[in-house]
């Protein structure tokens, strides 16, 4: 079952990748590799195919890559093509309801007029090449798809992405190569940094979009909280001290993430929650940051190196 | 061609490494008594792919999806990364998936539960990733509702109306739940 597959795409895509395989589509922003797919397959399919190169359904994020991915896919076919968009709620006129099956925002949409339309318990996104424009399917529609992966990652050789260990636990991300913990305890900053120390790490920092993205997976409730308290959301390890924000396990400061109007009330919030769910009264602040005085959490992230 | 076969080289160094050592931690907690370093390597054995969690109990990586999904799709969403929705096999392995996949706050929908791979079909539960079914562990007066509630859930939150469900199984029907643990084996 998984052999055959493997050599099917060892002879579409040398050994050897400089960027991307030939019949591989290299988009510079982002260094991703993207391949267009003729074959008519359900959402849940495409995603598979895409998941064998090591990649997933492509996501948008921006004009310029909507209509460099519209235009390259125009050259094998004209109509409906797969994104890698996914809801599971009713109100599909929410974005905070759709999700990117790589794991990124749903932060940017290109909806035909009159889109997006409900199709009942589930809904997927699909890219018309002639318009660029966007709008809902079934998931079950057989359509053409494009799968996107790293250029840095050779699809045919699976084994060298062979991940670090964590120990138990703990959860491994690639694309920093630590390891970090998502603990529910409602706890004080404190006693959540003297937790993380205690396992041989300490509070997580954050230095990428991508690895703020991650914690947000690895910690949300999954649940809108109602209340305007801030003991629903989670600790990470940005202290402000010596009249700066500093990271408590000592890395650079090089990403920031506040919300908006944030961070605020300097004379006492000198510690930093991850907002991982929604807040009712404060939709803007979901996956971001903010500053919080001396109280307790939910739950704190922490982060160590792995053992390789 | 020649430069892949020096990556492969430098890799197999570290499946021979990993290889040398048992699977099981209970195991080998006997043969390694007192020797640290060993210990501590073993602690550090699993090889679970990005965004899993190893657990060195039972040997297999997990991840907790906090997104509403039915039966349907967090089935799915498991097999398209190669994993199968989780089995419990154990209070230990049962008491892992609570910690892992506890939302940590207010939870008093019917629907705020956490799907599981545990289905009624052909008139007997079984886990979809095939394994038996040799541990059970429904709340008081579960499962019921057997027209339609098919699907299994695990009570990871406390419910102030409910708190005897707490880190028990509730069978469903096909309404979202609030998450889904998926579980598969991990590479070396």
């Amino acid at each position: 079952m998984f052999q055959p597959t493997i050599f099917v795409f060892s002879f579409l895509i040398p050994l050897v990748s400089a960027q991307c395989g030939p019949g591989a589509i290299y988009q510079a922003s982002g260094s991703r590799c993207l391949n267009v797919f003729r074959t008519a397959s359900s959402f849940q399919s495409a995603e598979e195919i895409c998941a064998t190169l090591s990649g997933h359904l492509v996501s948008i994020h921006n004009t310029i890559d909507n209509t460099f991915i519209s235009s390259q896919a125009q050259k094998y076919f004209d109509g409906g093509v797969w994104l890698g968009a996914k809801t599971t709620a009713p109100d599909v006129t929410n974005p905070l309801n759709w999700y990117w099956t790589d794991g990124s925002n749903f932060d940017y949409q290109n909806y035909k007029v009159g889109q997006p339309s409900p199709q009942g318990d589930t809904a997927c996104m699909q890219l018309q090449t002639g318009t660029a424009k966007w709008q809902t399917t079934n998931c079950t529609a057989q359509l053409p798809f494009i799968c996107s992966y790293s250029s840095s990652v050779t699809p045919t050789c699976p084994s060298v992405t062979i991940p670090s260990h964590c120990p138990s636990g703990y959860t491994w991300y690639d694309e920093t190569d630590f390891c970090y913990k998502n603990t529910v305890r409602f706890t004080s900053f404190n006693d959540a940094r003297s937790s993380c120390q205690a396992d041989g790490g300490d509070l997580a920092s954050i230095h990428s979009a991508n690895e703020n993205q991650f914690l947000v997976d690895l910690s949300k409730a999954g649940i809108t909280n109602k209340d305007k308290s801030h003991s629903d959301d989670v600790f990470i390890g940005l202290v402000y001290q010596n009249s700066k924000w500093q990271w408590t396990d000592g890395s650079a400061v090089n990403f920031l993430n506040w919300g908006d109007g944030e961070p605020n009330n300097m004379d006492k919030e000198w510690w930093t929650s991850l907002v991982a769910d929604p807040h009712e009264d404060k939709n803007t602040e979901n996956t971001r940051w903010n500053n919080v005085a001396q109280i307790d959490m939910r739950a704190f992230i922490c982060k160590k190196a792995p053992l390789h | 061609m020649f430069l892949s076969f020096i990556i492969l080289s430098t890799f197999l160094p570290s499946v021979v490494f990993s290889a040398s050592f048992p699977s099981f931690f209970n195991e080998s907690a006997y043969e390694t008594s007192g020797h640290k370093p060993e210990i501590y390597q073993l602690e550090y054995s699993g090889g679970c792919i990005s965004g899993y969690t190893w657990f060195s109990y039972t040997n297999f990586c997990y991840k907790s999806t906090a997104r509403a999904a039915n039966f349907n799709d967090a089935h799915n969403a498991c097999r398209s990364e190669g994993s199968e929705l989780a089995s419990i096999h154990s209070l230990t392995e049962n008491q892992f998936l609570v910690q892992l996949s506890a939302a940590g706050n207010r939870v008093n929908s019917k629907t705020n539960y956490v799907m599981i791979g545990l289905i009624f079909e052909n008139r007997e539960w079984s886990w979809t990733d095939g394994s038996s079914v040799n541990y059970l562990n429904w709340a008081a007066g579960e499962p019921n509702n057997m027209k339609h509630e098919l699907w299994t859930a695990l009570v990871s939150d406390v419910n102030p109306k409910k708190g005897q469900m707490y880190t028990h199984w509730n069978n469903v029907n096909m309404d979202r739940q609030r998450a889904y643990i998926c579980k598969r084996a991990p590479l070396n």
